[in-house]
Parts: C-alpha cells; sequence; structure tokens
C-alpha cells in the first residue's frame, strides 16, 4: 500500500481505533465544507492536488543517493495537516512526554494532543481561514493553508507541473508561476523540511529519513546521555572535507555562529509561524555581513 | 482575617508571590491567560505530574504553550519608522513569552545567574548616558541576597562555588554553595574553556535550576540537549510551576484560573485604590474579580498592556502612569554570538545547554577604545559557553540560507550547525530608553478586540558599541579553538534593526524613589493607586546582561513579602468606578 495509505490508517488509529470514516464540520468562509476522512481517500486534498504536491516537495527536498521528500512522505504529512481537524485530537501537537525510540515502553507522541477552545480556534483559523467570520477578521482576512494549497495546487495542475522532469520542474519553479504558486511555497515549503526533519509521527520523516540523512539522533529521552557520551571527543570517522560547499566557505561560517544561541534561533522560528520569507529576511542580512567581511 | 489577593500571571513572579503570600495565610486567586499543561496539576505533588511536552521540535515550533500570533498578535516598529510615522513593521508572534500555568519557566534555558551588587548603582557609579535613562535601583544586592538564598534553596540550583571566578564570589556574594553539582560538561565546553583559557578569560559552571541528581523528588537531567524552548520531558528542571506554584495550589490557599485573560484593573471612583479586576475567561466570557490586592506579573509587555487599558478619568494615560514612565524604557537583552567551526562531529547537543558561563565581558569598559564608539563606558554580560543547535533550527537557518532544492539537502547531510560547531553567546545588557516602550496599537486588535501591544524599539549606541568592543574578543577566543577551520561573530545589535529574539525581557513599570520618574515604588507598589503591586521583570530599572529569572523570582519574593507586611484597610464601599 502506498504512503497516502498509511496516513490515513494511523489517523483512523488515533482517530477511533476503527476503520469507520470520519467527519468533522470544516468553517470555511463559502458555507462550510464537510472535510471527510475515507477509506483510500486523502485528509483534505484530491487526488491531483496530491500529486502535484508530491511533485512540488520533489523538488524542495529532491532525492539523491539518499530519500528525498517524496519518500519521507512529506506530501502526505502536509495534506494531515491541511485536514488535521478531520480527526480527533487533530494532528497538531504530538502527544508526550516520549517516544519509543530512546528506552520508553510505549509512544506517546502517537496520540495527539487534545487541544482546549483556544488552541482549535488557533489552528482551525490558521488551517481553514478566517471564513468571513468579524471577530477573526478585526486585522483583515485570514486566508487559511488550505485555501493557499487548493489555489496553488491548481495553478501547478494547470500547467501540467507534475508532468515535468524534476528539472523542468526546477527551472519553472525559480522562474516564477505567477502569486498563487508562490503563496503556496511560502508555506508548502517549511511544512515540508519541518515535516521532513521532525518527529515521525506527523507523518513525515517516514522511516527516518530525514534524520538518517542528516545523522541527528531525534528525541533521546528518556535516556539521553551518559557522562562518556557526553564528554568524549570527536566521533571517530566524521571529519568533512569542506569543499565544493553549496555556500561560500565565510558565509557557512558567519551562519555557524547562529548556532551559539538555541534561543535565538528557536524565537526566529517562532516569529516565522510557518512562513519561508522571514526565516529569509533573519539570515540574509547575517550572509551579507559574512560577504562584507570576506 | 483571611486577606485575599488577586494574582496576574503565574509564571516566574507571580507563583512566587502566590506560594510566598499563601504561606503568610492569605488566600489568592491567580489569573493565567494560558492553559495548564502539566497533568495533575493542583492535585499531584510535584515530582509525580505529567506532561504534555517533550523532545519534539516541531511541537515547539508550534508554539504549544504559546499566544497564538493570529489571535493575540503583538505589533513592532523601529524608533526611526515611529519617527517617520510609521504605525507599524511587524506582526504576530513578537512576545517571545509563554502563555501557560507556569509561564515562560516552563520551557526556560534554566540558567540561574545573580544579578552583581555594581549592577543596583550605575547612575551613581558609571554616570548618565546620552539618550538613555540610566538609573540606580532603589534597592541593592544586599535586599535581594536572602531572596537569591531561598529562591534558590526551593528551586534547586546546581553550580560550583569553588570553580567561581573571585571577582563574580565578590560581586555576588553567597551565604551557601550550590546544593547539587554541575552537570557534566560537553566536549565543545571542554574545547571553549581551554580555549578561554589562552585568551585569560575563565569559563566555569554556569549555575542552572536543574537537577544533576535527584532532587526535591524529581530526577536528575539526562543531559539530552534540548532545554531551552523545550519543556523538560523527565522534570528535571525546577520551575515556577513545579517548585512554586502547583505546592502552592495544593495548600488550599491558591486557586489557579486557566485561560483567563486580565483586560482591566478597576479603581475607586477616584482613583485611588483598587475595587477588582475584569478578564475573558475561556469561553470568551467577561467577568469581574473584586480584590483590594492585585499584582501584576503578566510580564513587561503584557503587564504595561493592561495598565495602558485600564485608563480611566481619574487616570486618562494609563493606570499609575502619571509619570509618563509605563511602558517606557523596555529593554531585551542583545546578544552577540560566536562560534568556531570543526571538521569533526563534536555532538554539541550532547549536554546541558550550555554548561558553561563566562563573566570577563561583564564590564564596565571605559578608557579610550570605548569613548571612541561613542559611549562614556560599556557593560557587556555573561557569555553562555558551548551551546548546541537542534536540528530543526538548523533547517530553518539554512531555509532562510539558500531556500529549497539541492543544496539545503546538502547543508543538511553536512550538518555543521549540529555537528560541527562550538558556540557561544554574548548576553548583552540592554540600556533603558524613553522611546523604547510599549503602547496601544491603534489599529491591530486581539481575538477579544482589545487593542494589541506595540512595542517601539531600537538598540541605543551603547548596544552596538558593546557589541564591537566585546565581539572582537569573542572571536577572538573561539579562533583559538583547538583544531577550529575558522571562527565568526554575529554582533546582533550591529545587523539587524528587528526586534531582540529573546525571551528576556524588562522594564516598562520601573521601581524607584520618585514618582515623577518611575511607575511604583521600591515595594512594587504603584504611586498612584493603593492596592496595585508589580511583581515581574517590569520593575527592573535596568537590565544586566544576565538570565533574569533567578532576579525575577527573588524580586517577587521581596516584593510578596512587603505585600504581606501592609495594614489591613477595609475594602472600599459604593465607591466603584
Amino acid at each position: 500500500m502506498g504512503q497516502q495509505g498509511t496516513t490515513r490508517r494511523e489517523a483512523l488509529k488515533v482517530a477511533s481505533g476503527t476503520a469507520m470514516a470520519v467527519f468533522a464540520a470544516s468553517t470555511l468562509g463559502d458555507g462550510g465544507v464537510a472535510v471527510a476522512v475515507e477509506p483510500g481517500k486523502a485528509a483534505f486534498l484530491t487526488d491531483e492536488e496530491l500529486r502535484q504536491l508530491r511533485a512540488l516537495v520533489d523538488v524542495f527536498i529532491p532525492a539523491d543517493q539518499d530519500p528525498g521528500a517524496v519518500q519521507g512522505g512529506c506530501a502526505e504529512a502536509i495534506d494531515a495537516l491541511l485536514g488535521a481537524f478531520a480527526v480527533s485530537p487533530p494532528r497538531i501537537y504530538a502527544g508526550g512526554p516520549f517516544s519509543d525510540r530512546a528506552g520508553a515502553s510505549r509512544n506517546d507522541f502517537a496520540q495527539f494532543l487534545t487541544l482546549d477552545r483556544y488552541e482549535e480556534r488557533a489552528w482551525r483559523l490558521r488551517i481553514e481561514g478566517s471564513g468571513g467570520r468579524a471577530e477573526l477578521e478585526r486585522n483583515g482576512p485570514v486566508p487559511g493553508w488550505q485555501r493557499l494549497y487548493r489555489d496553488g495546487l491548481g495553478a501547478l495542475a494547470a500547467v501540467g507541473f507534475a508532468d515535468q522532469t524534476v528539472t523542468e520542474r526546477e527551472l519553472r519553479l525559480r522562474q516564477g508561476l505567477g502569486p498563487q504558486v508562490d503563496a503556496l511555497v511560502e508555506v508548502a515549503w517549511p511544512h515540508t523540511w519541518q515535516l521532513m526533519y521532525g518527529a515521525p509521527e506527523y507523518g513525515g520523516n517516514k522511516d527516518l529519513v530525514g534524520w538518517k540523512l542528516a545523522v541527528w539522533d531525534g528525541d533521546v529521552q528518556p535516556r539521553g546521555w551518559s557522562r562518556a557520551q557526553i564528554e568524549t571527543g570527536p566521533l571517530p570517522g566524521t571529519t568533512a572535507v569542506l569543499e565544493n560547499l553549496p555556500l561560500p566557505f565565510e558565509e557557512l561560517l558567519k551562519l555557524s555562529a547562529m548556532g551559539g544561541s538555541s534561543e535565538l534561533v528557536h524565537n526566529l522560528l517562532v516569529r516565522a509561524d510557518g512562513n519561508a520569507s522571514p526565516l529569509r529576511d533573519a539570515v540574509q542580512p547575517v550572509l551579507q555581513e559574512a560577504r562584507r567581511d570576506a | 482575617m483571611t486577606r485575599e489577593a488577586v494574582v496576574i500571571g503565574s509564571g516566574a513572579a507571580g507563583s512566587v508571590v502566590a506560594h510566598e503570600l499563601a504561606r503568610r495565610g492569605w488566600s489568592v486567586t491567580v489569573l493565567e491567560r494560558g492553559r495548564n499543561l502539566r497533568a495533575g496539576f493542583g492535585k499531584k505533588p510535584s515530582n509525580q505530574l505529567g506532561t504534555r511536552y517533550s523532545s519534539d521540535e516541531l511541537k515547539s515550533a508550534r508554539q504549544l504553550g504559546f499566544p497564538d500570533g493570529l489571535l493575540e498578535p503583538y505589533t513592532a516598529r523601529t524608533q526611526e519608522e515611529a519617527a517617520d510615522g510609521m504605525a507599524r513593521s511587524a506582526q504576530g508572534a513578537l512576545g517571545q513569552l509563554g502563555a501557560a500555568v507556569g509561564g515562560t519557566t516552563l520551557h526556560y534555558n534554566a540558567k540561574f545567574p545573580r544579578f552583581w551588587k555594581q549592577d543596583f548603582t550605575m547612575r551613581s557609579d558609571l554616570g548618565p548616558v546620552a539618550g538613555a535613562q540610566v538609573a540606580d535601583w532603589p534597592i541593592g544586592y544586599d535586599d535581594l541576597a536572602p531572596h537569591y538564598d531561598a529562591v534558590e534553596r526551593r528551586i534547586g540550583v546546581q553550580g560550583d562555588l569553588d570553580a567561581t571566578p573571585a571577582r563574580t564570589r565578590e560581586q555576588a556574594p553567597r551565604s551557601r554553595g550550590y546544593d547539587m553539582p554541575p552537570n557534566p560538561v560537553s566536549y565543545v565546553g571542554q574545547l571553549l574553556r581551554e580555549a578561554a583559557d589562552g585568551v585569560g578569560y575563565d569559563a566555569y559552571p554556569q549555575p542552572a535550576a536543574v537537577n544533576s541528581v535527584p532532587y526535591a523528588g524529581r530526577p536528575a537531567c539526562t543531559s539530552c540537549g534540548l532545554c531551552s524552548g523545550f519543556g523538560c520531558p523527565v522534570n528535571a528542571r525546577g520551575d515556577a510551576l513545579v517548585s512554586y506554584l502547583n505546592p502552592a495550589v495544593r495548600s488550599g490557599k491558591v486557586r489557579v484560573l486557566a485561560r483567563a485573560l486580565v483586560y482591566r484593573v478597576d479603581t475607586t471612583r477616584n482613583g485611588k485604590r483598587v475595587t477588582g479586576v475584569r478578564y475573558v475567561d475561556g469561553k470568551g466570557r467577561k467577568k469581574r474579580l473584586p480584590a483590594t490586592t492585585v499584582v501584576l506579573a503578566g510580564s513587561p509587555i503584557n503587564t504595561a498592556r493592561l495598565l495602558l487599558m485600564s485608563r480611566s478619568d481619574t487616570h486618562p494615560d494609563g493606570l499609575g502612569n502619571r509619570s509618563g514612565q509605563v511602558g517606557r524604557n523596555m529593554m531585551f537583552h542583545n546578544f552577540t554570538l560566536a562560534a568556531a567551526l570543526l571538521p569533526d562531529d563534536v555532538h554539541p547537543n550532547r549536554s546541558q545547554s550550555n554548561p558553561l558561563q563566562m563573566d570577563d565581558l561583564m564590564g564596565p569598559f571605559r578608557g579610550p577604545e570605548v569613548t571612541a564608539l561613542g559611549v562614556p563606558w560599556v557593560k557587556g554580560g555573561l557569555v553562555q559557553v558551548a551551546g548546541g543547535l537542534p536540528l530543526f533550527a538548523e533547517a530553518g537557518l539554512y531555509a532562510g540560507a539558500v531556500g529549497w532544492g539541492r543544496a539545503h539537502k546538502e547543508l543538511m547531510r553536512l550538518g555543521v550547525l549540529h555537528r560541527r560547531i562550538a558556540g557561544s553567546q554574548l548576553v548583552g545588557e540592554d540600556l533603558p530608553q524613553a522611546r523604547n516602550r510599549v503602547d496601544l496599537d491603534p489599529r491591530v486588535r486581539d481575538v477579544h478586540g482589545f487593542p494589541a501591544a506595540r512595542i517601539t524599539y531600537s538598540p541605543h549606541q551603547h548596544e552596538k558599541a558593546a557589541a564591537v568592543l566585546l565581539g572582537a574578543r569573542l572571536e577572538a577566543m573561539h579562533a583559538r579553538v583547538r583544531g577550529a577551520l575558522g571562527a565568526a561573530i554575529i554582533p546582533y545589535p550591529l545587523i539587524s534593526t528587528a526586534l531582540p529574539m529573546t525571551a528576556h525581557l524588562a522594564g516598562t513599570a520601573r521601581m524607584g524613589d520618585d514618582p515623577r520618574s518611575s511607575v511604583c515604588d521600591a515595594s512594587g507598589a504603584l504611586h498612584e493607586v493603593e492596592g496595585v503591586y508589580v511583581a515581574d521583570a517590569s520593575t527592573f530599572p535596568t537590565f544586566p546582561g544576565f538570565n533574569p529569572t533567578n532576579t525575577i523570582m527573588a524580586n517577587a519574593r521581596r516584593i510578596a513579602h512587603a505585600i504581606a507586611a501592609t495594614p489591613v484597610r477595609p475594602a472600599p464601599k459604593k465607591d466603584r468606578a
């Protein structure tokens, strides 16, 4: 069975432990749309939309000698996010405190957290949009991710995006495919890397392909690290030759200084709120500083 | 007669105040805008509480336990933009502090240094700085010392007094050692300590409210590396909830109303005494709670916002704002970051975050080198040594650097930021400025229709001078890391005019002896309204370069004792606003 089916099975297991369809009322502004999760169906996207989305994430993190975002299940995970409220609890926050990857006997991450009224309101707004409701549009309408994806993927379908080679797709995307695709990329790119390198319970990072690529141990609680593991010197066989870098060495060196503050970077991610441009706006001045120094 | 108080905010300050008042027999209601995230809160002992947190970077980035940037936005602009008439240039999740029962301490870095003696008398000792409102504190180190002792004992602090530099011990004298030895020091910590030694600096174990051994019935830290921004899944971190609020609630003297957003403090018609607070509950219902004692502890931005939203005929510019100082002197710490890049995987995340501290860049610095930078003196701050950056943060930075595609994947495969760096951050002091302020946004509203807090901020020349002067020294130190391919710094105040990205906030309701230039007195009491106190970091007249939580808690404890010592007065009768 394909990745789509796996995602659906997981969602239904979380929701009720049965294979029944789960329905929840959506609050889209155009009169409301029932979001359904049915056997063999995606959570929100149509089959064609999902095909376009796979073609898009394939450009974001392409497969090479290591799996890319398609193999990581990122498209299906994004679909699950867009349809988060089709299941209960919605797939927003994985549970805690432990997965079963580092010594715990059960996987708490697999049971998503129940949202309270405030959180549900916030996440429905982010995903489904404000839909013309005055109390949610005090500062202007919020289109919602569902609308951004639907419009953007529609624009990709209109140019036959998914039928092109990955090189063609990359070139077309870099040239620009219009405002609807720009708006899509603004949220879809962050969603893709977040799901590729986040905990697998969110649906991406399938078979831990993201963590294996980056040599990342993932969540290590409750086992943690021993004194010997903490204090020991460089891990053997890990020496990198920093040549032919995708970023000039001086810029990579400057960027590495950001690693001095996890707090600062965490706040940067929070401020970005799942959008691409705030990260670009924050990081580019740092790289410009490196160019100036050079 | 049982005395009663309403405390607004359940974080570092509010929890301590509630606990201390309850210990003295008061009945306390804590109103918290966020939700409870610890299963068993108020029912089970702190060592048996469950948690919704985990080592889950996506959950952290999705801001569990934070105010939502769409429902409760903050806005921001620089001083220059304000002067040009721009209403705002940023909007969203800019408040940087959490909103949950226990506040930001649920996911703080838990570094627990004390301020120094010299920090309380900067105006007298160092003199004024043009464009800044440098002031002495109305209290000194000795006033806080017993409260530091008590807070540290209750919360549980690890450290190494013998390894602490002599000047630090002189400036922050202790009556006792630390309750726990330090966590193991990471390999990159060892490299950086060696590099510091090479330039004559002294890196030593940073005091931290983290159990290195079982303490207060809670287990020891396992050095997972995910501290700042993450709730501790093993309950090894001392925080406002486990150390103060949960025991206080279990005493039966304190109740906590979660998802209760206070939007107004009421006073008598003449504006001289408090009568209660108004809040919106979790179902959106507006409610009123009568009170004769109200303690504001919602953190600097929100405390200022609440005082400004509580304006009335008798307080037309905001409650207690005859001085015009409410909301002013908003301070953030300005970070200067540094790292050495290494070819090998030196696993910087295998450690409690920033296990070492360095005080050699604290200052004050004076002389021609400083005056050439346009300021009479410079104060720096402590350096948190040997930070680690988790994977998700690395992916985000690369996304900002190269965008999508093969380059991003190649950088992730190389893993420089989470595998091959030895990094540190200077926690730079931020001078108070009248033009760095919180006010009410003229247009942007929260989901309830209340005006958003607007933050106007630009670093002072002092912060830029500190970054130039001390950044170079930090870079020289990191260049000495054994095996390093190179070293670099990011002097943030020189690069970015945006709001500093830190959870260290202070100012907006400074305490002082003169009502013309301060908002509250040394006991946190508003100069102009009886029964209203400020207990959080809003009261700080200046913001020395230390992680502030220990001082926030110690100061809140001191203020709570002052509140408890006030004589009983009958509640006002019908003279309600």
